[in-house]
């Protein structure tokens, strides 16, 4: 038992930051790349649900909120397999060609980080209140600029959902692997390639990308934390 | 031409149906109040008014024409209520009073004006930077009211806008209604009956969802027996029983409610006595009888205990009790016979 890998890692990922390694900052940029179309892809379908979830009135709104709630479980492994048959050549959406692509691994992560970004964003809005949308009703807003005056209110809380779904999609490993398979220059990321090295026994370069992989979501939560203090 | 027409308007929450057949005109320019316990329907009757809410079946017309859920926003603009608990949106008081201007789009020195006449209008110069929902109960219905002024609406709908403050904010709450009022349709849910006798023309009184009587105040029979008995106070919870402190009697209430509120004992309900007796009836005070009238057969005393409570008894027990002015009694009453309005 031994430091070394450890402190190999800091300084190998010292070095290779200092040096701004190509493949590196190729790879960090490909996990935001994806990472980031994943959020916005699900906050363009989540947001509106969960305004629609937690203030709406129908049949069905809290079997669909318990369905949200206990998809924030789903295993990454389990969603990419089914996402793997979906997209693989003889699947269904087969002709849309999104195996190994980052279009592909994006959506799948989409799909993984929804249920939280929904679940989040829904007792966000919820802790609000239905009052508020009455207020906001009375003093004669629409339904859209009612929706806006209310997420404007949880925007603490909706923020606080996207960063965590943005987070999670970021550092999972099970959906690029099996939708991006870690081809180099295409679909490798921080995650696959993290797994990669230490498959391969360089323990130092894979905490080096490890080190990176926490210096950029603890950068962006720190970013995001000061934004959000700023607004209150 | 009435401002609304309510043909037989039922909304049903769950199990429970809220409003049950109401039928009701509204003309332009009146003054209605609307009185009942709590529970009636009040509330309900309002929300739809405002259209905040779709009844389940009838049919509401505003000016005539029919209101559908797609011209809901055209009566949200010019119907605005007032909540019995005011809420605000995130920031000072000056957000919270321009927002329905902004949604007007109205030009941004317009929306200053407006905002310091506003709370001008309610008595509170110079309250504009500060957080809203930060103020005091009693300020921040004002800044409610002065948020709802100025945009002028054509229609003010106020829920139990004193309800829940001390008697100054009341006071200030109720002099900006009587003010503004004026050239307005206005329907006023409340149980402050000397507000409905100032500026009401016609009240309806509620019960269990329905509308069971609609006169001037002075008519309504279920005004004229809510004005004794009336009793303000501030409701704790003890052991599954409300006990509403009310100057130094504390009234003991089977409900569950807390903070201020109003309740009612009927004059009949109220037992007599010589000595303290045993009883299920959880509140019992020793008084002094200071007034006696006789009405058709029955007798109304006054027995001051702490508060002064009306108390109905016939004849009969009246002689046989020997009650007279000056004269210990004890008054009993069951906390189930006590309503809260």
């Amino acid at each position: 038992m031994s430091w070394t890998p450890i402190l190999e890692g800091v300084s190998e990922a010292a070095r290779l930051i200092l040096s701004a390694d190509k493949t590196v900052i190729e790879i960090t940029l490909r996990s935001l790349q994806t990472a980031g179309y994943a959020t916005l892809m699900a906050s363009l379908i989540g947001v509106p649900l969960s305004i629609g979830i937690a203030t709406g009135e129908f049949p069905g709104r809290r079997a669909l909120k318990f369905l949200f709630n206990a998809m924030v479980g789903v295993p990454t492994v389990t969603l990419g397999l089914f996402l793997f048959t979906l997209f693989s050549r003889s699947g269904p959406l087969g002709s849309m060609e999104l195996l190994y692509t980052v279009q592909g691994m994006a959506l799948g992560q989409a799909d993984l980080i929804l249920p939280i970004l929904v679940s989040f964003t829904v007792s966000a809005i919820e802790s609000k209140g239905h009052e508020l949308k009455d207020l906001a009703r009375t003093l004669g807003a629409s339904e859209v600029e009612t929706s806006l005056a209310v997420v404007r209110e949880a925007y603490s809380g909706v923020s606080l959902a996207l960063v965590s779904s943005f987070n999670r999609a970021f550092a999972e490993l099970g959906i690029v692997t099996m939708l991006g398979a870690n081809i180099r220059g295409v679909t490798r990321v921080l995650t696959t390639a993290i797994a990669l090295e230490t498959a391969k026994g360089e323990l130092g370069l894979s905490f080096a990308l490890s080190f990176i992989l926490l210096a950029v979501v603890l950068a962006l939560n720190y970013v995001i934390d000061v934004l959000r203090g700023a607004t209150q | 031409m009435s401002a609304y027409s309510l043909r037989d308007i039922s909304k049903v929450f769950g199990l429970v149906r809220a409003l049950d057949s109401v039928s009701l005109e509204v003309a332009e320019g009146e003054c209605l109040g609307v009185i009942g316990q709590s529970g009636a329907g009040k509330t309900t009757l309002l929300r739809i008014l405002a259209g905040l809410e779709e009844p389940t079946s009838g049919s509401v017309l505003f000016r005539g024409e029919p209101h559908t859920a797609a011209r809901a926003l055209e009566l949200r603009r010019r119907a605005t209520m007032i909540f019995q608990s005011p809420l605000f949106l995130k920031g000072d008081v000056y957000t919270n009073i321009a927002y329905g201007l902004r949604l007007r789009g109205t030009p941004d020195d317009i929306i200053k004006e407006k905002v310091d006449e506003g709370l001008d209008r309610v008595r509170l110069p110079s309250y504009s930077g500060r957080d809203a929902r930060k103020l005091s109960g009693g300020e921040q219905q004002r800044v409610a009211l002065a948020r709802a002024l100025v945009l002028d609406p054509e229609v003010l709908l106020l829920d139990e806008p004193t309800s829940n403050l001390d008697s100054v904010n009341a006071k200030v709450v109720s002099a900006v209604i009587e003010e503004e009022a004026e050239g307005r349709t206005v329907v006023v849910s409340t149980h402050d009956l000397d507000l409905i006798r100032r500026l009401t023309t016609r009240t309806v009184h509620m019960d269990g969802g329905r509308v069971t009587e609609v006169g001037a105040p002075t008519e309504i029979v279920s005004i004229t027996r809510l004005t004794e008995n009336l009793f303000t106070g501030t409701s704790t919870m003890v052991d599954g029983v409300a006990q509403v402190a009310v100057g130094d009697t504390v009234i003991r209430v089977a409900a569950e409610r807390t903070g201020r509120v109003t309740v009612h004992v009927k004059p009949e309900d109220i037992i007599v006595s010589e000595e303290r007796i045993s009883t299920s009836a959880r509140n019992q005070f020793r008084g002094t009888v200071v007034g006696v009238e006789d009405h058709d057969g029955t007798v109304v005393l006054r027995v001051d205990a702490g508060q002064v409570f009306a108390v109905h008894v016939t004849r009969s027990s009246f002689r046989e009790m020997g009650l007279n002015l000056g004269k210990q009694v004890y008054i009993s009453f069951k906390a189930t016979a006590v309503l809260v309005l």
